[in-house]
């Protein structure tokens, strides 16, 4: 009886991680080149319940499991709409992969491709950090630059620079830090492989959000609590009569 | 639970943020040579979910919601209308017109709806419509001597202005036009002026920049767009109260667990 009442209560407690998880992609379906989370559900391990009775040995009734938690998030890197901006500095990719940005010394990688063009005429994102360029950070000046579909920075026939496009093996393994950057903890495990996909000059990526799937699945999430929490109550009601009733006069 | 519930509350803040800016951009509709702007929304910090059992925790990351990274003034090209006013002058192309204020800072703007001030020691100066004077490529006021209306004056696409009469064509001064760095972190004053900040750069003279008389530059706000992130925006801004609602339900519910 008892067991019941931690079983329901841990599918209350995964559905509320998962309406965090929602809550976040809601909060974000306007910011450029999110993506969004989705939280994956695992049962704990199966136990083999055994019925013990006087004479026999234990006898097996079955495996149970002891109910439900997050296992793990999933990002989907599926690409977001193109809006176009008309801006030179806006840029956006489609296809996996990253544009790679230097903070603090240290590469990130984001989808986000809302960048300016600072006072020593470097491109840099709109907080100002470097975007990095295969041959270091893209200096373009006051001049306008077109960028092509493969990420070559060009001002006229002069070559400038290349944007550093990375992909990775396991793009799930990296980690968002916020800010729209993704960092990469682990690389050797998860080492950066070619990039495939197309860029676009004057066009942002939108975030990949579906509303609709959001506010379905938060319906689902809300009913799927208020599911466990009847069980929970029945549970409780079963408790009571127990204690309470039974063997009463 | 009180997580989603700020999450919720984070992104109705900033689509709020994005309404404002867009109220903003349709108010200034007919302002000339409005800039609109444009709010960026970064993700705030991710949190590790707290799960049981304890796991591995890199990839249980649950974000907190959205802020605004910062505001983007749009520097694109505003359409001209055709004033016949000689004195109406647009730029094309990058930069602004420097205009002196009193306590000798100078602002920048694209609007260049300019006029002659006779001052009472009989000179004439280039002021814009509020009584500031234009300054020159020097960064100094323009002045003329003697008889002048605005209808002998021409100013060429290179901003130099020349007198004409009886005698023949004068030349009178260059107008000066200014570029940023980054014209994105200039400080706005008001709706189309501008002052110059660390972050932009000192004023430099701008390349490439036509002058063009009998012509104002009108906003470059674009209707269409703005009304449809407007829509965009109050959906995003309905979904996130929703997500308040669905989470005080479910609190609710736990909390009369206990009937």
């Amino acid at each position: 009886m008892i067991r019941g009442l931690y079983t329901a209560a841990t599918g209350m407690i995964h559905q509320r991680n998962k309406l965090d998880s929602i809550a976040n992609n809601l909060a974000n379906t306007n910011t450029r080149g999110y993506k969004k989370d989705d939280v994956v559900s695992r049962s704990f391990n199966d136990e083999l319940l055994l019925r013990m009775s006087k004479g026999q040995g234990p006898k097996e009734l079955g495996p149970i499991n002891h109910g439900v938690y997050a296992e793990r998030v999933t990002t989907f890197f599926q690409d977001g709409a193109l809006q176009q901006t008309g801006l030179i500095t806006d840029v956006a990719l489609q296809g996996e992969g990253f544009f790679t940005i230097i903070r603090n010394g240290q590469e990130f990688y984001t989808r986000d491709g809302t960048f300016k063009v600072n006072d020593e005429g470097i491109l840099v994102t709109m907080e100002g950090h470097v975007v990095a360029g295969e041959y270091g950070p893209i200096e373009v000046g006051q001049e306008d630059f077109e960028i092509d579909s493969e990420g070559y920075v060009w001002q006229g026939y002069n070559l400038v620079n290349r944007l550093q496009l990375v992909n990775f093996e396991d793009p799930n393994a990296l980690e968002k830090v916020g800010d729209n950057l993704f960092a990469n903890n682990n690389p050797g495990a998860n080492p950066v492989i070619e990039f495939e996909g197309q860029v676009f000059q004057g066009y942002a990526e939108q975030s990949n959000v579906e509303l609709v799937d959001e506010i379905s699945d938060m319906i689902t999430v809300s009913r799927t609590y208020e599911a466990n929490l009847r069980i929970l109550q029945m549970m409780d009601n079963v408790l009571s009569k127990t204690v309470n009733e039974v063997g009463s006069v | 639970m009180i997580r989603s519930l700020y999450t919720a509350t984070t992104g109705m803040r900033v689509q709020q943020h994005k309404i404002d800016a867009i109220g903003n951009n349709i108010a200034n509709i007919s302002t000339t040579g409005y800039k609109s702007t444009r709010p960026d929304f970064k993700e705030t910090l991710y949190d590790v979910m707290e799960v049981r059992p304890a796991q591995a925790q890199a990839n249980l990351l649950v974000g907190n919601g959205v802020r605004v990274g910062s505001v983007q003034r749009v520097f694109t090209q505003g359409n001209l209308r055709q004033t016949n006013n000689k004195l109406d002058l647009a730029l094309e192309g990058p930069g602004f017109f420097a205009i002196g204020y009193e306590d000798g800072q100078n602002v920048y703007t694209r609007d260049g709806t300019f006029k002659l001030s006779y001052m009472p020691d009989g000179q004439v100066r280039l002021d814009n419509i509020e009584g500031y004077p234009v300054l020159d490529q020097y960064g100094q006021p323009i002045v003329f001597y003697g008889d002048i209306s605005e209808d002998n004056l021409i100013i060429n696409q290179d901003g130099s202005i020349y007198l004409t009469n009886e005698y023949g064509s004068f030349y009178q001064g260059t107008l000066g036009i200014y570029n940023f760095a980054d014209p994105s972190s200039l400080q706005s004053i008001r709706a189309s002026y501008f002052m110059a900040t660390e972050a932009s750069g000192e004023p430099v003279q701008a390349l490439n920049t036509r002058v063009i008389q009998g012509f104002l530059e009108q906003s470059n706000v674009d209707m269409a767009q703005e009304m449809t992130e407007l829509i965009l925006a109050q959906r995003a801004y309905q979904l996130n109260s929703r997500v308040i609602q669905t989470a005080d339900e479910m609190e609710k519910q736990a909390n009369s667990l206990r009937g």
